[in-house]
């Protein structure tokens, strides 16, 4: 699995599945407002063949869309390739299976000709993803695990707002659509906290105090709310454990699952060390006899090892710094050096 | 978007073939039990509260060994008690010692499956004497004592059965072990019903709110919930995002005003001001419905979310403001004031379009944007509650 900083070293580029006109144009000024000569979007599958009009700063630009995805086409090894999946829960699978299978055939060489049995040359070869973000909610559990039985990538959802490397990378709609969005943000200047968050709205939310505190993002990912998520928490954390740029991550959990005992295993078995923040909210699912499903699909607790508390207290005696409300969340990043 | 309960004779129906259980509810029970067929007539039966809620044996919502004519009666006592769904099939006779526990539950690395010889409604005091395994997908054991599991057969033939309908969870208590032959008494069910569309999900025991609420989420790639959690409480909460609403839920008990929260919801998924029109318009009217507003005593609405992604805050409190201008004399009346704090896409407009009407209204408590923590909001409604 590619890591952080692969991402910081090369150059990124992005296809989109969907016309979403307010994300693509926000990752395009994303792109602009870091001082990147050109946009990072550079083909959207629309389902026909013809172009796109966006804007790169003031300039009106034109991006080429195709009909599937399989149609892809320029390729270096010099660039990372990112697929952006904007399509709806139902056909999450069947498109990023396709996105993945576009790996499959190495033995073909550049698939731009299509022939079959062309060697790789050096410099080109046949398309990768390192990647993707799917967007949408509602995928089937089982088409989740299927995809996570067939993923070797860095694969972020679904119900995921994307992944975002400041100065480098911004994969969906996360820290927002609107140019005063990502200047505030500050996304153009690189720091050391990561923020890792089962909730897209709480990823903003978490980005939103950290900048305020005068913290910068190493990166900011949201893994999602679903039960089965791609990137698992777990994953997201070793991802951040591994990048030099890390100091320390903000978490945001919820009530539900298990994958807390996950990062606690991980930090009992010595295979994560850096500080983390963590919340873990839901803790109001005790007010009602059973607990109920929140907004999120993994947001019930169906065990006591799964409600918000007895999560908070396996973190906290593992070591984490866990706030007891939310308010104190917020004062012990206000408190982060 | 998620695991929601199916009823018992739903999933007995699909994975019990030739199952011969029959649904009533309290519109046609009357009806059905006088035209039960001859087979049924003449042998016991049982029946149940069929409305997916745990501990129905110990509730006293199972009886065991009647007639159709104490069904009639019994069936009548429970709608008193406000029980609507019901489910009756032939007595199984068995010795106590014969009833076992088995369940099934879809994780990230297979099937959960844990398994007591001790069943029945005490398996909870039980709960050490269940051992578990995990079966891969397609059946093969990967960790777990398999020993307690010679079901092998039974579960094999269960399994695609669980994928076709996305069935996440089942739980059979009591389930007789008879002979190597398995029969399920009880089932609890639940469905991963964003795959489930051909799975006819059971209408939860609902409140007309969270009825009405249910269909407007059906119609919409947005997201809308809404949960009653108590009639008479003072703190109301229209919020947005599955995250935030979460956090500021919890941040009303945190502070001691559990007791006076009425809902919990959420819309996201950036709604047309449309959805959230609708949806502000029945939470609206079942607060000002409620026995809350009787006692003249403040009421509070809380309008808040974090900072959204992508969901345009103007154009959402367009909808939010048209819903409140509605009702705004009732608002009034029932001594509400409104609290807000969002940010996000077209921030300032909307909080300046909401400034401006809960101004002019008189419904204003306090408004905010995304440079005040998310929870403030919250000390300032305990503050005007109290």
């Amino acid at each position: 699995m590619i890591s952080i900083q692969e991402i910081r070293d090369k150059q990124n580029k992005i296809i989109v599945l969907g016309n979403h006109g307010p994300i693509i144009q926000s990752i395009l000024d994303f792109d602009y407002l870091s001082g990147k000569k050109e946009g990072s979007v550079i083909n959207i599958v629309t389902g026909h063949r013809g172009y796109a009009k966006y804007f790169f700063g003031r300039q009106e630009i034109l991006i080429p869309t195709l009909i599937s995805i399989s149609d892809f086409g320029v390729r270096s090894s010099d660039l990372n390739y990112w697929f952006l999946n904007l399509l709806s829960g139902r056909r999450a699978l069947s498109s990023t299976l396709e996105a993945l299978q576009l790996r499959g055939d190495s033995s073909t060489g550049d698939m731009t000709n299509g022939q079959v049995g062309t060697p790789k040359v050096g410099g080109v070869s046949s398309l990768e993803f390192c990647g993707g973000v799917i967007f949408a909610e509602g995928v089937p559990e089982l088409h989740a695990l299927n995809i996570i039985e067939q993923n070797s990538k860095l694969i972020i959802g679904p119900a995921s707002v994307g992944l975002l490397v400041p100065g480098c990378l911004k994969l969906g709609p996360i820290g927002g659509i609107t140019p005063t969005q990502i200047i505030e943000g500050k996304f153009v200047h690189p720091g050391s906290v990561a923020i890792l968050s089962a909730s897209g709205g709480m990823t903003n939310e978490l980005i939103n105090i950290a900048t305020q505190a005068g913290h910068r993002l190493s990166f900011a990912l949201s893994f999602g709310g679903d039960r089965f998520p791609v990137l698992s928490p777990r994953d997201a954390f070793l991802l951040a454990e591994s990048d030099v740029e890390t100091k320390t991550i903000l978490y945001y959990g919820e009530l539900g699952g298990e994958d807390e005992y996950e990062l606690v295993k991980l930090k009992q078995e010595g295979k994560f060390t850096k500080n983390v923040i963590a919340h873990i909210a839901g803790t109001v699912a005790s007010l009602f006899p059973e607990s109920p499903q929140f907004g999120h699909a993994k947001a019930k607790a169906d065990k006591a090892r799964t409600t918000a508390l007895a999560k908070h207290i396996v973190l906290k005696s593992a070591g984490f710094q866990v706030g007891n409300s939310f308010t104190e969340f917020i004062r012990l990043i206000n408190k982060l050096k | 978007m998620a695991r929601v309960k199916i009823s018992e004779y739903q999933a007995k129906k699909l994975l019990l073939p030739g199952y011969l259980g029959i649904s009533l509810n309290s519109g046609n029970y009357k009806t059905i039990i006088s035209s039960l067929s001859r087979d049924l007539k003449s042998t016991n039966l049982v029946v149940k509260v069929d409305q997916g809620i745990k501990k129905r044996g110990k509730l006293g919502l199972v009886k065991v060994n009647v007639t159709p004519k104490e069904i009639l009666d019994i069936i009548q006592s429970w709608i008193k008690l406000d029980w609507s769904n019901f489910l009756i099939e032939p007595v199984i006779e068995h010795a106590p010692d014969a009833e076992h526990y088995l369940s099934l539950e879809r994780t990230r690395v297979g099937w959960q499956i844990s398994y007591s010889a001790k069943g029945g409604i005490e398996v909870e005091s039980n709960w050490d004497s269940v051992t578990r395994a995990v079966l891969s997908p397609k059946g093969q054991a990967l960790t777990g004592k398999a020993e307690g599991l010679a079901l092998s057969d039974f579960i094999k033939n269960l399994l695609p059965l669980l994928d076709q309908y996305h069935i996440s969870f089942l739980e059979m208590n009591p389930i007789l072990i008879r002979n190597g032959k398995l029969t399920p008494l009880d089932m609890a069910c639940e469905v991963d019903d964003t795959g489930s569309s051909l799975v006819p999900v059971w209408a939860r025991h609902a409140s007309p709110a969270e009825t009405q609420i249910a269909i407007l989420d059906a119609s919409t790639p947005a997201s809308l919930k809404f949960k009653l959690i108590n009639p008479h409480g003072r703190i109301w909460m229209l919020l947005s995002g599955g995250g935030a609403s979460l956090v500021l839920a919890d941040e009303v008990a945190d502070q001691d005003m559990g007791k006076d929260l009425a809902n919990y919801g959420e819309y996201s998924g950036a709604p047309t001001d449309d959805d959230v029109y609708s949806y502000a318009k029945i939470i609206l009217a079942t607060m000002l419905h409620q026995p809350s507003t009787i006692n003249h005593r403040p009421l509070a609405l809380i309008i808040a979310g974090g900072v959204a992604n992508f969901t345009d805050v103007a154009k959402t409190f367009k909808g939010l403001i048209r819903a409140l201008d509605e009702k705004q004399v009732q608002l009034r009346k029932a001594k509400v004031k409104i609290f807000v704090r969002r940010g996000g896409p077209n921030e300032e407009n909307g909080l300046a379009l909401m400034r401006s009407f809960l101004t002019k209204s008189k419904l204003l408590g306090s408004i905010y944007g995304h440079a005040t923590p998310l929870t403030q909001v919250i000390s300032e409604v305990k503050e005007y509650l109290s």
